[in-house]
């Protein structure tokens, strides 16, 4: 069992990545190749920009066959999964969103605020023993938290971000399924999700921000909310008032399908934009052009930033990342295009 | 710890102590000491190679206060200037408490502002006779090995201070939120809507004064440039645009997306291709 206070790969420890990823191998191996992926507890913005590109380099390039491969995560997201797992469990099968949600308050609480999975905890357990049972022991466990030790210091600007580049291997991803949902929306439409974070902060002006964009957005076409009402962490959604062009399909959504029910509607939009992270580091997965707010930047770490930047180059997808001022200059050069379509 | 750092740890401390201050200080100024010192930072200089080298050049030079120290000259482009040896400059003089009335610059292009209380700016090639010049070869190899991913960030970052860069002229000019500045021929420079004031900036002019082009300007839309970073560091929304294979170095964009972000300015780095489908797609065109 690792301590709580785990070492991180850095530069003054060369080779210590590789004797990390020969050891994750090397217990897969020993178990016959069976093993658990998770359970990811995480943000969105992590499991996808970083920990699924990292999962598929990983286990390609180790030959690990996916069919002895279990996923544990949340929201229905098995797709995003495709081609490296052979079992996909939920975590809201087992557990509701509130006992999710006040163990991962209760853990912040009592780490000081850190969120992340650096260690196997025992929530991290817990989590196991409810979703699959006492079996998972009998296999090996390749927890996120390899994920935190080879790469904080990347995230830290101590190592060259070429060392997570070098670990991931980016692919297309598969537009899920979602019956009853699909069938109800537009043919083009944009799809919507604002919430308030750090970057993003709950405050008039972002509110008016809001507003706004979503008016300018539904001038042009329908505008399709991905607000499920589904709380799991410390995000509030902004909820934009009442107007017939802006559609909320998704309202009601089952916990332990929210995440799959929003890709799916975000894989068929022709454009998503809301707060930067999360649901806006998802877009570019599906090659959905993407425009992320943050009105305070200096809270967003630049080196996920440029991983953003740069996986949205790897799927030939535009993003950009702005405040109210980059939105107005971005919005300036679509309103000449659509003159010139007119 | 070191011998080396030993020892400059115990030198720091005797040069502080109010008792050894004065003979220290006539050791230094000591001819000889002071032509040895002049050699060494030579010396160290020339290796390069390594950022402590750097610093204890840096570091002998600040401890000569009758040195005169030449900083350039720079004949590179505008972009690694202010994305690189602008910043190190100025990170020297904070860092190493240069006095600016020892320390010239050297460049060209009317840039004397990027420099603005580092020291004498002059736009010629030749140091003075008597400064020592801390050339940017040094700092550019270590640049190289960033840039190349072979070396953290962190290095340079905490030898690099990006600083807001306003404009130069009247400060009087007012944003009126409509006037955007393009420099982008072609189908990205001209798809701005008709309802706002365009201004083309006369690229033929010296990069200083396309600078002060920017006043008052509201967005800019440029190739990925030095003006393209001048508008962030102005505090100017700007949308850099790249074309296809354009050898950009992914890590100057990584840079300059950190820098903005410090800063608080929305900086957006797109093809021209996905600059029309994001326009596009915001249009409601498809």
């Amino acid at each position: 069992m690792p301590t709580d206070h785990p070492e991180f790969v850095h530069p003054s420890q060369p080779g210590e990545a590789e004797r990390l990823v020969r050891e994750a191998v090397g217990a897969i191996r020993a178990a016959g190749n069976r093993v658990v992926v998770g359970p990811w507890l995480g943000e969105v913005g992590f499991e996808v920009l970083y920990w699924i590109p990292f999962l598929r380099w990983l286990l390609d390039r180790h030959g690990i066959p996916p069919d002895s491969i279990t996923v544990v995560s949340r929201g229905g997201v098995e797709p995003w999964y495709d081609g490296i797992a052979g079992r996909y469990v939920e975590i809201f099968d087992s557990l509701t969103p509130e006992e999710f949600r006040r163990a991962t308050i209760e853990l912040w609480n009592a780490t000081g605020g850190l969120q992340k999975q650096v260690v196997v905890r025992r929530w991290d357990e817990q989590v196991l023993d409810s979703t699959i049972g006492e079996s998972w022991r009998e296999g090996a466990l390749l927890h996120p938290q390899l994920l935190y030790r080879l790469f904080r210091n990347v995230w830290q600007a101590a190592l060259p971000m070429r060392d997570f580049l070098d670990r991931s291997i980016q692919r297309t991803w598969v537009r899920p399924d979602a019956d009853g949902v699909l069938d109800r929306l537009p043919a083009d439409f944009a799809a919507v999700r604002f919430y308030f974070r750090d970057s993003f902060p709950d405050n008039a002006e972002n509110r008016a921000l809001v507003r706004d964009v979503i008016e300018r957005l539904a001038e042009r076409r329908p505008v399709v909310l991905l607000n499920t009402g589904v709380v799991v962490d410390e995000h509030v959604d902004a909820e934009p008032a009442e107007d017939p062009r802006v559609l909320r399909p998704l309202a009601g959504t089952a916990p332990g399908r929210n995440l799959v029910v929003q890709s799916a509607v975000l894989a068929r939009a022709t454009l998503f934009v809301g707060t930067y992270g999360g649901l806006a580091h998802l877009a570019p997965f599906y090659g959905v052009p993407t425009i992320g707010f943050a009105s305070d930047p200096t809270e967003i770490n630049p080196v996920h930033l440029a991983v953003a930047r740069r996986t949205a180059v790897a799927h030939a997808t535009p993003l950009a990342v702005v405040d109210r001022g980059g939105f107005g200059l971005l919005d300036a050069i679509a309103a000449r295009t659509a003159e010139v379509a007119s | 710890m070191t011998a080396g750092r030993l020892a400059r740890t115990l030198y720091a401390r005797a040069s502080a102590t109010r008792l050894l201050r004065r003979p220290l200080h006539a050791v230094r100024s000591h001819p000889r000491v002071r032509a040895f010192a002049r050699r060494h930072v030579d010396v160290l200089l020339a290796r390069g190679g390594t950022w402590a080298n750097v610093d204890g050049a840096l570091r002998l030079l600040a401890e000569d206060p009758l040195l005169r120290i030449a900083f350039g000259p720079w004949r590179g482009d505008p972009l690694t200037e202010l994305l690189y040896w602008a910043p190190f400059v100025r990170w020297a003089g904070r860092r190493f408490s240069l006095d600016p009335s020892r320390v010239i610059v050297l460049s060209s292009g009317g840039v004397g502002h990027w420099y603005e209380g580092c020291g004498t700016y002059r736009e010629d090639d030749a140091a003075p006779a008597d400064a020592v010049r801390v050339t940017p070869d040094p700092v550019l190899a270590l640049v190289e090995r960033y840039r190349s991913g072979a070396d953290a960030p962190r290095p340079l970052l905490k030898r690099a201070v990006h600083v807001p860069l306003p404009p130069p002229g009247d400060v009087s000019a007012r944003r009126t939120g409509t006037r955007i500045a393009i420099v982008v021929d072609g189908p990205v420079g001209d798809a701005v809507a008709a309802d706002r004031e365009v201004l083309r900036i006369d690229r033929s002019a010296p990069i200083g004064a396309q600078h002060a082009q920017l006043r008052g300007v509201d967005g800019l839309v440029a190739s990925w440039s030095g003006l393209a970073l001048l508008g962030v560091l102005a505090g100017i929304p700007t949308l850099a645009v790249r074309a296809p294979g354009d050898g950009v170095q992914e890590t100057d964009l990584d840079l300059a997306s950190r820098v903005a972000a410090r800063l608080g300015t929305s900086l957006t780095v797109l093809e021209a291709g996905d600059v029309r489908s994001l326009a596009a797609a915001l249009a409601g065109s498809f």
